[in-house]
């Protein structure tokens, strides 16, 4: 991990592996412990909180460009997000140039449709 | 930023009730941050702040908490134990609310509003796998040995590239250098 630490000596990057889930319950418990005692904690936390709350909202909205796993395009679609997939036919080579303009296409019509 | 304990209420009521302000504003968050963290809904995490600082106020007038140094521990403990049944009450009302399809709008306090198109640009201006693992992270909810399979890398090292990738992420938002 990163060598930041509070005043009171405990690590900050404890903090990102408590909210992501991956300490064991003994480490977790530590650290919920220590944010109970530690305001600079307790800020970080809410840090942290407030950046994944703002990226989770952003891939919601279809706001970032990422490659994108199976795990969560079914989040998206759980989420209420209209996906749409493409398979391209066998054979046959889509550049990203491309699936931009068709997808910018598609977004155009869709707004002119919506004006009507 | 220093860790200084809070002070007990007072015998006077006034000052009772400003201190009860101040240990509501130190210590909702952290209860609020415990309940997002082991309740995964953000209105069930603020019934959880209600609920405990109900329990804190009584116990606090009636002067059942003696030791100043420990009300972290105490406010701690009373998390638990309520969270424990907010959770299962949380999910008979998740399987009613599917039952009955009722989709309530509740309004639940934000820790700290971000510019969302600061940090939208941001996390698209960072390399694509530091991208990749916030989204994997904070969207899909991946553990890191489940990001680990995907990326081929150990478990460990995806822990160091995330925390680097939201120190990155950070810094970018707050417009500090990154570290």
């Amino acid at each position: 991990m990163t060598g930041e630490r509070c005043s009171r000596g405990a690590p900050f990057g404890d903090l990102l592996d408590y909210w992501a889930d991956d300490l064991d319950q003994h480490d977790a418990e530590r650290v919920e412990a220590h944010v109970f005692e530690c305001a600079e904690c307790a800020n970080r936390l809410a840090d942290i909180a407030t950046v994944a709350d703002a990226v989770a909202d952003a891939v919601r909205g279809a706001r970032v460009q990422s490659v994108i796993s199976d795990t969560v395009l079914n989040k998206l679609s759980r989420d209420g997000v209209r996906v749409r997939t493409y398979a391209p036919r066998t054979g046959h080579v889509h550049s990203m140039r491309d699936l931009a303009r068709r997808r910018s296409d598609r977004l155009a019509a869709e707004r002119r449709l919506q004006r009507l | 930023m220093q860790c200084s304990p809070p002070q007990l209420p007072s015998a006077a009521p006034g000052a009772a009730q400003e201190e009860e302000a101040e240990l509501y504003r130190r210590f909702a968050p952290r209860v609020r941050l415990y309940g997002r963290r082991h309740l995964r809904d953000a209105a069930a995490a603020q019934d959880l702040v209600q609920e405990v600082f109900i329990v804190l106020i009584e116990r606090l007038r009636s002067g059942g908490v003696r030791n100043v140094e420990a009300i972290g521990s105490f406010i701690l403990g009373t998390s638990r134990t309520i969270a424990a049944d907010v959770r299962r009450t949380h999910h008979r009302r998740e399987r009613l609310t599917e039952t009955f399809a009722d989709r309530t709008i509740s309004v639940t306090p934000m820790e700290r509003p971000l510019d969302k198109a600061r940090v939208e640009n941001c996390l698209n201006s960072l390399p694509p796998r530091d991208r990749a693992l916030l989204v994997l992270t904070f969207y899909a909810e991946k553990k890191a040995a489940d990001i680990a399979s995907t990326f081929e890398m150990a478990s460990g090292a995806i822990r160091v590239a995330r925390h680097r990738a939201l120190v990155r992420l950070r810094a970018c938002v707050t417009g500090e250098s990154s570290r």
